[in-house]
This record gives C-alpha cells, sequence and structure tokens, in this order.
C-alpha cells in the first residue's frame, strides 16, 4: 500500500522535464536578458547563481536541525531521511557557493580566496556539513546515525548566528545588495525563486530514495525474522 | 528540593570520582600538558618572527593549543568509561543525562583551566608578550575560552565516544564547531595586547559567553539522547 | 504483577538474525536458567532483558512497565555482566560507595561496609580494584549489582573462573536471592549447576528459546513459531 504512495508513477520523468526547462529558461535568463554589468562585466553573471546557492546552503543545515529536532521529540525514525537529504542538498550548495564565490572573487579582487567574513563563514559551514556526513558514514546502526546526526545538524544549526557575528567582526569587504538595474533585479528575483524551487525538489526525491531503501532494509529484516531468509 | 539535593550530590560524587580517576592514573592531563606545550613550542618555532610582530599572530596559536591540548581530556573523559564497560553502568543508574552532562562538563573546564595555567606563563615567556600584567582581563577571557570549549566539547565527545572509531573523531567534528571561539578568543587576545580592553574586547567577551550558554542549554536538553542505544 | 516478561523479542545485527521470538516470564523468587552454546545469543537476551539495549523486535516490560526510562524502575534491575562495570582506580569500597551515590541509598557507607563483609572483601577494601585477582573483582561485581536490593537480579556466567569458595558463595546468594522474592536469571555452560539453581533450564537453540524440564538432556519442547513484527511495521499497522 505504501510503496504504491511512494512510487508516484508516471508523473516522476515529467517532474524532472519541469525542472530541466525551468533552469534552462533560468539559464537563458541570466545569461540573455540580464544587462552586462559595467565594470566587472560578464564575470558579474555568476552573482545570480551564487546568491541562491549561498541562500540554500545556509538554509539546509536549519532543515537539517529542524528534522533533528522532529526525530528527537517525535521518536520517529522517518524525519532521519528528511534530515540526511537537506544536509545533503545543503551541503551541495554550500560546495558550489564556495567555487562560484571563488571564481567571481579571482575576476573582483584579484585573489581566490580572502578572509573575509562572508567567505569565511561560509568555509566554516561547510567544514560543518563535511563533519555531519563523517559522523554519518562512521556509524553502522540506522536508529543510532539518525539519532547522534540529528543531534549534531541541531548543534551545528546553533552555531550559524555566532558564526556569523564573529566573522563579521573583522573588517569585511563583501558586497552587500548594491545598486542594481531593475532588470538584473528581476533576473536575480527569478533565478533564486527557480533555484530554490529546484534544490526543494532534489530535496523531496532524496528523501523519497531514501524513505524507499529505508522500507527494502526493514523488508529484509521482515522476512529474516518471519522465514529465517537471508538475503 | 530532596530531588535537587538528590542531583546535586550525584554530580559532586560523578566529578569527584573522575577528578579521582585522573589524579590516580594520571591518564590524561600530562598528555594534555605536553601536547599543548609541544604545539604552542612548535608554532613558535616554525613562525619565529620578532617579538613585536610575533605577538600580533600568535595570539591565536595560544588559543589552538589549548584546543588541540583540551582535545585529550575530552576525549579520555569519555574513552575512559569504557574500559569495564562503566559506560553502560552509568546509563543503568538513576542518573539524568543533565546531570551527566553537567559532570563531565565540570570535569572538562577543569582540565581545561589546568592548561590555560601551564600554557598561559609558557607562551608569555616565549612571545614576551605583556598579558600578565592584565592578568583579571586575560583570566577572565581564559575562562570563557574554557567554558566555551568544555561546554560544545562535552557533548561532541559524548557522541564521538558511541562510535567504532571515536579517538580523531572529536577533534574532527569540534574544531568546526569551535571556530568562532578560537577566531574570538585570538582577536581578543590581540586586542588585550594592543592594551585595549574597551568596546571589542567586551563584544569578544559577550560572543564567548553566549556560545557557552547556548551549547551548555543544548546539552543539558540534548544529552539524554546521546545516551540511548 | 510478574517482574520479568519478554514478548516476541527479536533482536537482528545488521541482517543478521540473533534472537527471534523468545517469549520469557520470571515470576518473584523464580531463577531461571540460560544455556547454549558459546555466541548463541545468551549475553544480547540478557542485556535486553537489563534494558541496556533496545531489541528489533517485541519488547520487555519490568512490572508492567515497557520503558526502563523511570528512575524508579531502573532501581529493580541489578545486572553482573561479563563487563564489570567497576572503576579500576578507584578501590573497591569507592566503587561501592559511587555506586551507592548514583542510586541514591539511604546511609550509604552502612549499607557498603556490610556488603563488603558479606563478599568478603573487607581484607582488601582500601586496594585499587584494578590489583584484585579475578575472582575477587567477580566478588566486588555481584556485590556492586545488588547493592541496591534489586527485584529483579541478572547474571551471566556468574560462576565462570571462581574456585570452589567463591561458587559456594554464589550459590548461596542465588538461594538468599529467591528467598527474598526476586526474580532470578542467570547464563551459564554448566548443566548440572543450571539444574540445582533453578527452577527453570532454557536453552537457546539458532536463536529460539526451548524450554526443557531440569534434569533431561535435550531440548522437550519448541516453542511454537510466530512471527515477529518489526517496531516500523507496528506503527505501519497501527
Amino acid at each position: 500500500m505504501e510503496l504504491q504512495k511512494l512510487k508516484c508513477g508516471r508523473l516522476e520523468p515529467l517532474g524532472g522535464i519541469l525542472f530541466a526547462a525551468l533552469l534552462a529558461g533560468v539559464g537563458f535568463l541570466i545569461l540573455r536578458v540580464a544587462p552586462a554589468e559595467k565594470t566587472m562585466g560578464e564575470v558579474q553573471r555568476i552573482v545570480y547563481v551564487h546568491v541562491a546557492v549561498a541562500t540554500f546552503g545556509m538554509f539546509g543545515m536549519l532543515l537539517a536541525a529542524a528534522a533533528g529536532l522532529a526525530l528527537l521529540v517525535r521518536r520517529d525514525q522517518g524525519w532521519d531521511h528528511w534530515g540526511r537529504a537537506a544536509a545533503e542538498v545543503g551541503w551541495l550548495c554550500s560546495t558550489l557557493t564556495l567555487i562560484t564565490g571563488s571564481l567571481w572573487a579571482h575576476e573582483a579582487w584579484n585573489t581566490w580566496w580572502t578572509w573575509e567574513p562572508r567567505l569565511t563563514s561560509s568555509l566554516i559551514l561547510w567544514t560543518i556539513y563535511a563533519g555531519y556526513f563523517l559522523l554519518r558514514s562512521s556509524i553502522d546502526n540506522d536508529r543510532q546515525q539518525a539519532r547522534v546526526c540529528a543531534i549534531l545538524a541541531i548543534v551545528g544549526a546553533l552555531d550559524i548566528p555566532i558564526i556569523t557575528m564573529a566573522t563579521r567582526w573583522f573588517r569585511g569587504m563583501h558586497p552587500v545588495s548594491p545598486e542594481m538595474d531593475p532588470t538584473m533585479r528581476g533576473v536575480l528575483l527569478a533565478s533564486m525563486v527557480s533555484l530554490t524551487c529546484f534544490f526543494a525538489y532534489l530535496l523531496v526525491r532524496r528523501s523519497v530514495q531514501l524513505q524507499m531503501g529505508h522500507r527494502i532494509r526493514a523488508l529484509r529484516q521482515r522476512l529474516l525474522f518471519e522465514q529465517g531468509v537471508r538475503m | 528540593m530532596n530531588a535537587v539535593y538528590f542531583h546535586l550530590g550525584q554530580w559532586w560524587f560523578l566529578v569527584r570520582k573522575d577528578l579521582q580517576r585522573e589524579y590516580r592514573s594520571r591518564a590524561a592531563w600530562p598528555s594534555m600538558a605536553l601536547l599543548g606545550l609541544l604545539m604552542l613550542m612548535a608554532i613558535e618555532m616554525q613562525l619565529d618572527l620578532p617579538a613585536a610582530l610575533s605577538r600580533q599572530v600568535a595570539g591565536g596559536m595560544l588559543w589552538l593549543a589549548i584546543f588541540f591540548g583540551g582535545a585529550v581530556p575530552i576525549e579520555r573523559s569519555f574513552s575512559s568509561e569504557q574500559a569495564d564497560g562503566c559506560w553502560d553502568a552509568l546509563r543503568m543508574y538513576p542518573v539524568e543525562g543533565a546531570t551527566l552532562y553537567l559532570a563531565k562538563f565540570a570535569f572538562n573546564f577543569i582540565s581545561l583551566a589546568i592548561l590555560s595555567c601551564v600554557l598561559l606563563p609558557m607562551y608569555v615567556v616565549l612571545t614576551d608578550a605583556p598579558l600578565l600584567k592584565q592578568w583579571p582581563a586575560t583570566s577572565l577571557l581564559a575562562m570563557l575560552t574554557c567554558a566555551s570549549l568544555a561546554a560544545a566539547g562535552t557533548l561532541v565527545g559524548a557522541i564521538a565516544n558511541s562510535l567504532r572509531s571515536r579517538g580523531n573523531l572529536v577533534v574532527l567534528l569540534l574544531l568546526p564547531l569551535a571556530l568562532p571561539v578560537l577566531l574570538g578568543a585570538s582577536d581578543a587576545t590581540a586586542s588585550l595586547l594592543r592594551g585595549d580592553t574597551g568596546d571589542m574586547f567586551g563584544r569578544w567577551l559577550q560572543l564567548l559567553a553566549a556560545f557557552s550558554l547556548i551549547n551548555l542549554t543544548a546539552g543539558v536538553l540534548l544529552f539524554d539522547f546521546v545516551l540511548e542505544r | 504483577m510478574i517482574p520479568l516478561e519478554a514478548r516476541q523479542l527479536g533482536v537482528a545485527y545488521n541482517q543478521r538474525l540473533v534472537l527471534r521470538s523468545v517469549d520469557l516470564q520470571i515470576g518473584p523468587g523464580e531463577a531461571v536458567a540460560l544455556i547454549g552454546t558459546n555466541g548463541v545469543g545468551k549475553t544480547t537476551l540478557l542485556h535486553c532483558l537489563a534494558g541496556l539495549q533496545p531489541c528489533t523486535a517485541g519488547e520487555v516490560r519490568w512490572f508492567g512497565e515497557s520503558s526502563l526510562g523511570q528512575a524508579n524502575a531502573n532501581r529493580s534491575v541489578g545486572l553482573i555482566a561479563h563487563q564489570r562495570f567497576l572503576y579500576p582506580e578507584l578501590t573497591p569500597r569507592e566503587n561501592l560507595l559511587f555506586a551507592a551515590r548514583m542510586y541514591g541509598l539511604a546511609s550509604p557507607q552502612k549499607k557498603v561496609a556490610t556488603s563488603l563483609r558479606y563478599a568478603g572483601l573487607d581484607e582488601w577494601q582500601h586496594q585499587p580494584t584494578a590489583t584484585l585477582s579475578h575472582g575477587l573483582r567477580q566478588r566486588l561485581a555481584v556485590s556492586r549489582g545488588l547493592l541496591h536490593a534489586p527485584r529483579i537480579a541478572l547474571f551471566d556466567e556468574p560462576f565462570s573462573g571462581l574456585d570452589e569458595n567463591s561458587r559456594q558463595w554464589m550459590s548461596q546468594i542465588l538461594h538468599e536471592l529467591r528467598s527474598r522474592e526476586t526474580a532470578v536469571c542467570f547464563t551459564t555452560h554448566d548443566q548440572n549447576r543450571a539444574d540445582s539453581l533453578a527452577d527453570r533450564v532454557l536453552e537457546i537453540v539458532a536463536g529460539r528459546l526451548s524450554e526443557r524440564e531440569s534434569g533431561q538432556s535435550g531440548p522437550s519442547s519448541m516453542h511454537a513459531f510466530r512471527p515477529g513484527l518489526h517496531p516500523h511495521n507496528e506503527r505501519a499497522a497501527a
């Protein structure tokens, strides 16, 4: 019964096609519609992607922490799939943030890396994600893995405001929403909305996948108990 | 009221037990102090800057040495419970997770405070930094930093303790979380060395206090879940 | 109220089945011996019964309570396992005092002194536990596990590595526990001792518990097979 519900049937490829089209549209907007920036030229187009992934990179940890809290309070293993999916998508975005930011900085500031507040804080966030997955991979027991990772995600999310403050108190030079051409602003908004939708879609798909994997393991275990069959 | 006395009593006997064990076995503190000293020495040796310049950059090195040295007792305070299954016994006693967390926090805080007492004079000798002249500010900064590291470290140490390969994971999990603490402590030290205990110094102290409080609260609330299996 | 009860208990490690469909009830003053070859899951079962390890299927109830979370229930179980739960750096006296204080017992000093005397550890009470011999440490572990006068006592191989004198002492303790209406469960290799000390002898074969009459040499009745429900599925069904 529940497996039927999880399968999502034939609509699955449709979702993929829809989001491929959406991403292509965003690409078109960024590359063709948005005007080139006066001082930095073409490189500035990275910003449209950068802002979106940076936002979701931080959001992923918060979502993982929220799922972790739900797991601990409600004692429902199902939340672990959401937490893990959120952390994975968050880590992906966090990595993309560092890459796009670094590319942009190379052109704009003439250096790949500088210890500037937002760069520092996104790098720290990235290392917290890394620790989270390291912890995951070193536990075999599903229940223990879920519980322990939930705790780490909560502690990591609580750390975010502190990191933000600590890094901000060193002098910074990251541009904070400068004056923008209305077209540019529109493209930025469109890219943020559609990329956020895309990452949310990724998150749901991944979570469903994890859920199915769990279901298969549970069924195997039940077979083991009922018939002593090893698979 | 009785319940409060009961938990307070349990907390005290847990702390006393850890201190007694450490005093007799000397399993953590000597290696902690040595590792801290070696870190400090190695870093200072590598930098080998003129004293004035070294003072500016090496403030962070002191706290890095304290962090790595401090990871030893944090890891040890949990792995030593595994020796004869004592962790299981602790889970079977009617001890609240919060009590156990606060007891381990107290032990780790004491360890880190001892480490600071060893490394701070050593740092002053190596860099000729005028930290001891401003000892009230310095000791306040050291106490808050130790409390921050112990608060986060106790929670992370307990998490890492439930794994197969626990040794090095404590450092790997704790360092990213504690980076803002190290950042704050080193910047506060730099402003101390400039003879500036004004606005910025106070702000860093507030940040450290906030970090300790947040992590202490998280530990008290979440430790029951760490104990589950 | 039945002190200790396991219903349809099952345990699996990483898709490897250790125990399945274990049904067990131990009444007050009843002693149950668990026998079985090495690695068959005796210790696992005992850990589940002590609430140290969650079971994959089924449940354990202590005086009708399905969770050991309440401090009250915790105080009613005593476990003496392979791992002795003793701090090697502390003396026997300090170890027992620590346990007494964790349990919040009244007049701990007096209780500990009595317990040490009873275990014959008076002479060694100020030596670090690490320097004691195997037998003495086992006696200390038993004293620690029973310090809070639990109403359910679980022993893992209580007789292994003990000399004749200590074995006598151990048997005497089991008798006393039974006369105090304590539910007792212990594992052993020793067929004869199981028969002489226990009311019932249960054997674990291939993950299942089978009862056998005292004195008989083979399993007499197999429990009827019933499938265990995974907790996950139980939730889905409900």
